[in-house]
């Protein structure tokens, strides 16, 4: 049986009466009914009575347990249960809010990083273009004369490797460019 | 692959910011002496670091060590320097040879020659690319003039390349090309400055050490002063010779040279190779030393008495005239006899290259010039090179019109 309320939760394990008196079911029941601590604030076992005199009250006590005692007449306490927090259960609402307000960051922080993704991949690509030492006209200008065997691009080096001399020198631009100027006149 | 006068300097890109360098020279031992038969192991000529393991007498330096680009130009016939020039040529090429060669097709080879390199030249060096190719060291090569290489390794479009080496100095304006028709060369270079302080080491008494050209270089470069105003320099220099006076005592030897009271020749060193129309130099010349001539080389006539503004001035007077000024806005001193470094305490008399030419330039009625050394003149060809080689389109075919662009070399 669970109870609810006001943020706790109580468990009460009844045992059904043909083990009341073989202690090594007994014992089990103990045992099964500690393994639910953790998914319930608190864990009682109820006994009547007559059978609780039976019972080792260290053992209760080792293993958090609680033990409820009952008769015709009333209910009571016998054994009180250790708190347990539980780990399944629902976040207290303060902390719900917080774990709601991560998550919305790191929603945030995801998009922005795919936005800041897609501008550098954007970057990249027009870097590369702008470094592409031949332009789409020279490599038309003159390819039905000979079939002039071709390298790679010399825009596929990245910048790093080139030596320092390269750096900002606007001939790089102005050399990659020989061979269009003529092909755009003849066009 | 940068031909220079004296050296050989070359390499990939991968050399980074500098390159191989090697002495542009090739050496012929003598084959048949008794020492080359027993060993059985010489070649028929010799160049790189290996050169002075082959030298013999010095009697046979003058035949058998062969420096090709004396003048920058090498004459059709001159078999031994050309052979040189395959010999070092292939040397570079095969030093830097992929260990794999599964995808090496060849390198594209870039080669500068002095711009007044005729074009025959061109052509022999294609030959030696085209043999090299048959050994799968080069896939295509071309030739660009060393003051366009100069331009480029400095990354300017528009600009004036003075070039002045050991033997001539070239005056070439760049836009976007090298501007053949307005080429001017002079007959004058590092060689004349030598020649001027040979002179003047004999009348100081020290005529057994000028006839040894490594001394009088050493002295040059040491003594030599480069003056604002020669009038004035020289004046200063005979009234105080004291606050001019130095000396110059080779390393390890007891050997000085000292000025002394005629200190105020060490003017006439720089002067020389910037204005030798000076009447002070006609003493020299009355005695003996030579004047420089006017000269015949391939296809150009070199000015031998020109001086460096008028050079300049002619040069960019061949341009558009809306050009001419950016041009004068962008002068670029390139080459060893451009390395004049004033001492701190004579800065009111003497100076540097950019500024002399500055003053020569505002004598000729140019103002608001800019004028440059290169920040790396001893590389900035190869630099260019390598630039060129990387930037311009594989297919932009040599044209001998425009004298650019790539000659496919491989079978």
């Amino acid at each position: 049986m669970l109870f609810q309320g006001e943020g706790t939760s109580v468990r009460v394990v009844l045992l059904e009466e043909s083990l009341w008196t073989n202690r090594q079911a007994f014992l089990n029941s103990i045992m099964k009914a500690s393994a639910l601590a953790g998914k319930s604030n608190r864990t009682y076992l109820a006994l009547p009575k007559t059978a609780a005199s039976l019972t080792d009250a260290k053992l209760f006590h080792e293993r958090g347990v609680g033990l409820f005692t009952y008769d015709h007449r009333s209910v009571e306490e016998a054994l009180p249960a250790r708190y347990f927090e539980i780990t399944t259960m629902s976040l207290p609402q303060t902390d719900r809010v917080a774990t709601d307000q991560f998550e919305n960051e790191i929603q945030e922080l995801r998009s922005q990083i795919d936005i800041l993704e897609r501008t550098v991949q954007g970057l990249s690509e027009e870097l590369l273009s702008l470094k592409r030492v031949r332009p789409p006209e020279a490599s038309t200008s003159s390819s039905a004369e000979t079939p002039f065997p071709t390298r790679a691009p010399p825009s596929i080096a990245p910048i790093d490797d080139l030596p320092t001399f390269f750096a900002g020198n606007p001939w790089v631009e102005v050399l990659s460019r020989r061979g269009g100027e003529e092909a755009r006149v003849a066009r | 692959m940068d031909f220079g006068t004296s050296d050989f300097k070359f390499g990939p890109i991968t050399c980074g910011d500098t390159p191989r360098v090697l002495q542009n020279r090739g050496y012929f031992p003598d084959r048949d002496s008794i020492m080359m038969r027993a060993l059985n192991q010489a070649p028929e000529i010799v160049v790189g670091d290996d050169v002075p393991l082959y030298l013999q007498s010095s009697e046979d330096l003058t035949s058998r060590l062969v420096y090709p680009m004396r003048n920058g130009v090498i004459d059709r016939g001159d078999n031994k320097a050309w052979r040189v020039v395959n010999e070092i040529s292939r040397f570079g090429l095969n030093m830097f040879r992929p260990k794999s060669e599964k995808d090496f097709e060849g390198y594209y080879v870039v080669a500068s020659l002095s711009s007044v390199s005729p074009r025959y030249m061109y052509e022999g060096l294609f030959e030696t690319m085209t043999e090299a190719a048959k050994d799968g060291l080069v896939k295509a090569a071309t030739v660009i003039s060393q003051p366009f290489a100069v331009a480029i390794g400095h990354g300017v479009t528009t600009c004036v390349v003075v070039e002045s080496g050991h033997g001539n100095t070239q005056v070439c304006p760049i836009s976007s090309y090298p501007i053949r028709s307005a080429l001017v060369a002079v007959n004058r270079g590092g060689g004349e400055a030598n020649s001027i302080t040979a002179e003047i080491l004999k009348d100081l008494g020290y005529g057994d050490l000028a006839r040894e050209e490594a001394f009088v270089r050493r002295v040059k470069e040491d003594l030599g002063l480069l003056p604002l105003n020669l009038e004035r320099a020289v004046k200063a220099a005979k009234d105080s010779p004291s606050k001019f006076r130095a000396k110059y005592r080779v390393p390890g030897t007891r050997v000085e040279v000292d000025f002394a009271e005629k200190s105020w020749q060490r003017f006439l060193i720089g002067e020389y190779v910037f204005d030798p129309e000076n009447e002070l130099f006609q003493s020299y010349i009355t005695r003996g030393m030579p004047r420089p001539k006017d000269v015949k080389m391939g296809d150009t006539v070199f000015e031998g008495t020109l001086d460096f503004g008028e050079a300049i001035v002619r040069s960019v007077e061949r341009c558009p005239v809306e050009l001419q000024p950016l041009l004068y806005k962008e002068i670029l001193l390139s080459g060893g006899n451009f390395s004049w470094h004033p001492p701190e305490k004579l800065r009111d008399f003497a100076t540097d290259a950019p500024t002399k030419m500055k003053i020569l330039l505002k004598e000729k009625g140019i103002k608001g010039v800019s004028v440059k050394m290169t920040e790396n003149p001893q590389h900035s060809v190869w630099h260019g090179c390598i630039i060129y080689g990387y930037a311009v389109p594989e297919d932009y075919r040599w044209n001998w019109e425009r004298m650019e662009g790539w000659l496919p070399v491989a079978a």
